[in-house]
């Protein structure tokens, strides 16, 4: 048993402390070339950049979709995950967003969104205040329309025409590479912003303070922005470091797909490969 | 002996499922900085915070004591997803930041805030929208006729921009078509549609310029605050938040 042990402990042992090495070798590289590099700032902002790959999508043009795809995965750390899972995952956006825009897939609703972030709060037993309700997801999304009109609320796209809008129609339901956007925005949310991370008491209590009467100064932030964080912006902190130590591999493998489905996001089928 | 190797075998383990976390729970050192930028404040509204990729941040480390890292300066961009990390950061002390580019409007900002060793640094940015109104707020009992929008990018080659006004919750209300656009494309005139039955709230204006195929092209959006209408409206989910659960079937991650 001990020499069996020792067999498979060397080598991984050995293994272990070369990727130790390697990587931080490679962040030491990398922080010191930054520190020298000279600055470079993008041309474009990602708000920017999504909206363009949105404009782009006249229709259910998989390539077109697939760079959307690609642009709001991409600025929510999907880079950092194995290709596996990644390309699993755009890959069934791309089909069901195709789909969305021939007419042949479902829109998806704020409570499909809302029922699957407090998904994790059951899966991770994460506090009271990360969940969250279809009226909350309502107002990320009414508040992201004022950065990505191309892409937020859009709905069903014909040669890049939208549905006509009747006065008084409320936002239009999500096609899938939204509705994942959304999720993200909200998980987002929840884990970095303190004016989303309230209890459903305490959201009830904001919304009717805020709307209850004409505020003497229209623009006061709800809070001011600080390089400090709050109470909870730690906890949700290491809430997040917790999740990534003690959740199987199985698990974060298979979790995007589990998120996909509750959306109800349709697996791919042998034909739409 | 064999308990050590045990161990041994747990950590090794433990490294390769979870990345470099172990490494942090085990031994906290420097921190991680996230730029983000939040949509403008509304009275009625909460900001919306998104990842802001790819700013430059400057930093000096401003206090005499310190935990961990040995770096007191730094000069880096965030990566795509807005974030970067190094050990080497000191911590468990305050810092001077500077953060330049990233989401317009956002240019140059400058923030104070205190490192705590493993932890993570938010250095937001709240902007103002793409376009400006003005009248910035109008009484919905006595909206004014016209309404001017100054920006960039109005194009009236095909036709006249469209203006179209949204609640906070994205409901679509109305629409007007501009009656004037100036030749540089800066700034455009419109008549402001009817208000009636609008409640006080501030209302996104989102900007669509024609085009020669008829698809949407939004060229930007501004905000407006309507007032003189605060009769409060039911208030919001009086359900309990949905869970994982419909009808009685339990979809668990």
């Amino acid at each position: 048993m001990n020499r069996n042990l020792k067999k498979l402990v060397l080598p991984l042992l050995a293994f272990c402390l070369l990727v130790i090495g390697l990587t931080w070798a490679g962040k030491s590289a990398r922080v010191h070339s930054e520190s020298q590099a000279q600055p470079e700032i993008q041309t474009k902002s990602g708000v920017q950049r999504i909206n363009d790959k949105a404009k782009a999508v006249k229709g259910p043009d998989k390539a077109a979709i697939r760079g959307l795809t690609d642009e709001i995965m991409s600025q929510y750390g999907w880079d950092d995950a194995p290709a596996a899972v990644t390309e699993s995952v755009k890959d069934r956006l791309v089909s069901a967003e195709a789909k969305f825009h021939n007419g042949n897939h479902k829109g998806i609703s704020e409570t499909d969104v809302s029922r699957a972030v407090n998904g994790f709060v059951a899966k991770f037993n994460t506090p009271d205040y990360s969940r969250t309700s279809p009226s909350e997801v309502k107002e990320v999304r009414g508040r992201l329309l004022t950065l990505l009109p191309d892409f937020v609320g859009r709905g069903r796209v014909e040669n890049g025409k939208g549905q006509a809008k009747k006065a008084g129609s409320q936002i239009a339901e999500m096609s899938p590479v939204e509705a994942a956007y959304t999720t993200m925005a909200v998980v987002y949310q929840k884990l970095n912003n303190p004016d989303f991370q309230k209890t459903q008491a305490e959201r009830r209590a904001s919304w009717i303070e805020k709307h209850s009467k004409t505020p003497a100064f229209p623009n006061k932030p709800d809070s001011e922005p600080s390089a400090s964080q709050t109470a909870r912006q730690q906890e949700m902190d290491g809430v997040l470091k917790r999740v990534a130590s003690t959740a199987s591999i199985q698990d974060l493998f298979t979790l995007p797909d589990k998120v996909l489905d509750v959306l109800g996001i349709e697996r791919q089928k042998k034909e739409d490969k | 002996m064999n308990a050590i190797l045990k161990l041994t075998l747990v950590v090794a383990l433990g490294f390769f499922a979870s990345g470099c976390w172990i490494i942090d729970l085990l031994d906290p050192s420097g921190f991680t900085i996230k730029t983000t930028f939040t949509t403008p404040p509304s009275p009625t509204q909460r900001g919306v915070t998104s990842p802001d990729p790819n700013v430059v941040v400057i930093g000096s480390f401003a206090s005499p004591y310190f935990s961990c890292g040995s770096q007191g300066t730094l000069s880096i961009t965030t990566d795509g997803e807005g974030k970067l990390k190094s050990r080497d950061w000191l911590a468990n002390g305050y810092w001077n930041f500077q953060r330049i580019g990233g989401h317009t409007g956002c240019g140059l900002r400058q923030a104070f805030g205190y490192a705590s060793c493993g932890g993570t640094v938010p250095l937001d940015c709240s902007p103002a929208l793409t376009f400006g109104m003005t009248p910035e707020s109008i009484d919905v009992n006595a909206p004014p006729a016209t309404a001017t929008f100054t920006g960039e990018g109005l194009d009236a080659t095909y036709g006249m921009p469209t203006i179209e006004f949204y609640d906070e919750y994205g409901t679509f209300f109305n629409q007007t078509t501009a009656s004037y656009v100036s030749a540089d494309g800066t700034w455009l005139q419109a008549a402001v549609p009817s208000l009636a039955g609008l409640y006080s709230g501030t209302y996104t204006v989102v900007i669509v310029n024609a085009t020669a195929d008829g698809s949407r092209n939004a060229v930007g959006t501004a905000s407006v605050w309507v007032y003189g209408n605060d009769m409060l409206p039911p208030p919001p989910d009086p359900d309990p938040d949905p869970g994982p659960c419909v009808g009685g079937i339990c979809q668990v991650y």
